[in-house]
This record gives C-alpha cells, structure tokens and sequence, in this order.
C-alpha cells in the first residue's frame, strides 16, 4: 500500500511505521521546498522488492555481458545526476518545518480553517467535501459552489489575489462519487493570516454574485 | 484582466446554450477531454450534401468552453468538414490576437482570454470537437 502524503506531511509530524503503509510519498513543493524533487519511504523489504524503473548511472550493482545486478535501495531508485540543487533546497525546507513549533502552528492554521469554515457554511449553494469540524480534518477545504465551475471560481479568485486550486484534482473517479465536475479546494499555510481567508470569502461572494 | 473575462454578453453566451443536447440520428460524433482542468464537450453533428445540417453538444465544463460550444452551435451550420478544421485554427489564432474569422464576431467576447493561456484550451474544445465530428461524418 503506497499513501500519498502530499496534503499532510507539512502538518504535523508522520510515524510512517504507525501508519503500517509499504510507502509513503510526498512532493517537495507541497512542504515549502522546491519543485521537481519529492520523498519516498518505504519499508525496506517493499523497496528490495521492487526492480528500478529507470537506467543511468549510479543505480548498478555490476554491469556484465551475462547479468547485471543493481544497487541496493535506494540507490537502485536514483539513476543518473540527481537533482542536487533540489534536494539540498528540500533538505533545507524539511529542517526549517521540523523546527517549527508545531503544536502553535497547527493551533493557528485550524483557526483560521475554522474561520474560513464558518464563513463558507453561509454561502448559499455551497457544498462542503468532508467534516466541518476543524479537529476532524486538517486546514485543507475543498467546497463545490452550486452553478460555478470550480476555475471559474479560481479566476475570479486570482483577480482577489486568493491563490487556490480547482478542479478535478486528477481524481475524477471521487468527483463522480460526490456527483460533481470538480471542487475548489483552499489548503491553508502558516503564513496565511485571518486577512486571507477573508479575501478568499470576498472573492468567493463576488464570483457568486457575478457568475451564477 | 480578470474582470473582462466574464463580461455580461459571455455570460449570456454561455447561458443561451445554443445548440445544447443531442441528435436522435448523428452522423458523426467526437468526445473530447481536457485532461488539464476536465473539461469534457460531446459534439454530434448531422450533415447534408457535405455540410452541417444539424448540431448538438452537451458539454460539462466552465463558462468559456460553455460559451464557445454555444457559439458553435449559433454558426456552426453550414461548414463543411474542410471549414470545421480551418475554424479550429482560426479560433486558436484569435486567441494569439488576430481578428475573429469573418462571420463569427462573437469570438471577441474571447479576446481577455488571451493573456490566460491556460484557458485557451477552454475555449477551443468545443471547436476541435467540431472539426472531429464533422470529420467522422464526412
């Protein structure tokens, strides 16, 4: 079982053993570090069991006319020049997350969940994806507002300065379980501050107003 | 700007759903996705003598692609499979900033679209379903 981590590694600390996953993977930019470069654990009997995906140099073991053997993980997984600067610059992003005072950081981010929460709930036609309550999920919101396709939303939006993501999300068999073209979905950061989540509220009022 | 993309006569473009639902007997069909943001157009078309007769789409997307599958099914009668392919072209080069093809004027309401490159394809769906459909037919 490989988990998708990218919507929750940047909160709060992960026990990957706890989670009894093979793997998890997440993406560098989603934990404030660069693009292009991301995280896969696994357990180490998943990984050794696994054949690489991809040839270059650094991932052998011995190269021969007869048989070649490869690299232990995960070696095996990193074929050819890596993305050096990437990595440093994930390495960078990941040691600035785990000094960061976790607890007080959560405490803020589902605050202002909790505010951008209670301000959707009265938007008529507005459907929330999962609970309302902020200890239930972590301070990621996807909505669906009745009438207006989610870019359109997110267009509206930018013109707010409000940065969000709309769509399918590349998980269009969950969209038609919910029976919907897409959702919006507003992941909320540290840096973000109760201005923000109102923008977003304004934004949202403004493309109801002028959308639907 | 953001503000002249949704410009009142767009929004009634896209609300008149010209030529919205289906033919009983098409003689062609093409199903086109957006794999970026979704959007997903079914265009049928009937011809006569090598020309549109008859079109119909149901598209489930945003506003621009509803818009422009609205215009296609405003104008749309009368191409032929050749023009259906040509108009494809034109859209996408009044999207880059020539003016709209002579006989669609509407295509002007698409002119804030341009800087938003990532909405083209909004846009030209309905179109690049047109041209296959009306390609399949011929």
């Amino acid at each position: 079982m490989l988990l998708d981590g990218a919507q929750a590694v940047q909160h709060g600390p992960v026990d990957v053993a706890a989670l009894g996953a093979d793997f998890y993977a997440f993406s560098g930019h989603k934990a404030f570090g660069p693009t292009g470069v991301g995280v896969l654990w696994g357990k180490a009997e998943a990984l050794a069991a696994l054949p690489p995906f991809h040839g270059g140099g650094g991932m052998i073991g011995r190269v021969g006319v007869e048989q070649t053997t490869y690299a232990l993980p995960p070696r095996r997984f990193e074929a050819g020049t890596p993305p050096i600067a990437q990595a440093i610059g994930l390495g960078a992003a990941l040691d600035w997350l785990c000094e960061q005072p976790w607890a007080a950081m959560n405490a803020h981010t589902a605050r202002l969940a909790q505010r951008l929460i209670d301000g959707l709930a009265v938007l008529p036609g507005l459907t929330f994806i999962g609970p309302r309550e902020t200890a239930q999920r972590l301070p990621i919101v996807a909505f669906d507002l009745a009438g207006i396709h989610p870019h359109d939303a997110c267009q509206v939006l930018d013109a707010h300065g409000v940065a969000v993501r709309g769509g399918h999300h590349c998980a269009q068999p969950l969209m038609e379980f919910f029976k919907l073209q897409g959702a919006v979905r507003a992941s909320i950061a540290p840096y973000n501050d109760e201005a923000d989540i109102d923008a977003l509220l304004a934004g949202l009022k403004d493309a109801i107003g002028r959308l639907r | 700007m953001n503000d002249d993309l949704y410009q009142k006569a767009l929004l009634d473009l896209a609300k008149a759903a010209h030529g919205a639902g289906s033919l009983p007997s098409p003689d062609g069909t093409a199903l086109r996705d957006s794999p970026l943001c979704g959007d997903r157009v079914r265009m049928q078309v009937a011809l006569e003598n090598g020309r549109i007769k008859a079109i119909a789409h149901e598209v489930k997307g945003c506003l621009l692609c509803r818009a422009a599958a609205s215009l296609v099914g405003l104008h749309g009668i009368g191409l032929d499979a050749a023009q259906a392919e040509a108009l494809r072209g034109q859209v996408a080069t009044t999207l880059a900033g020539s003016p709209p093809p002579s006989g669609w004027p509407e295509l002007a309401l698409f002119e804030p679209v341009r800087p938003h490159r990532n909405r083209h394809g909004c846009v030209l769906l309905p179109f690049e379903a047109l041209a296959a459909a009306t390609h399949e037919a011929d």
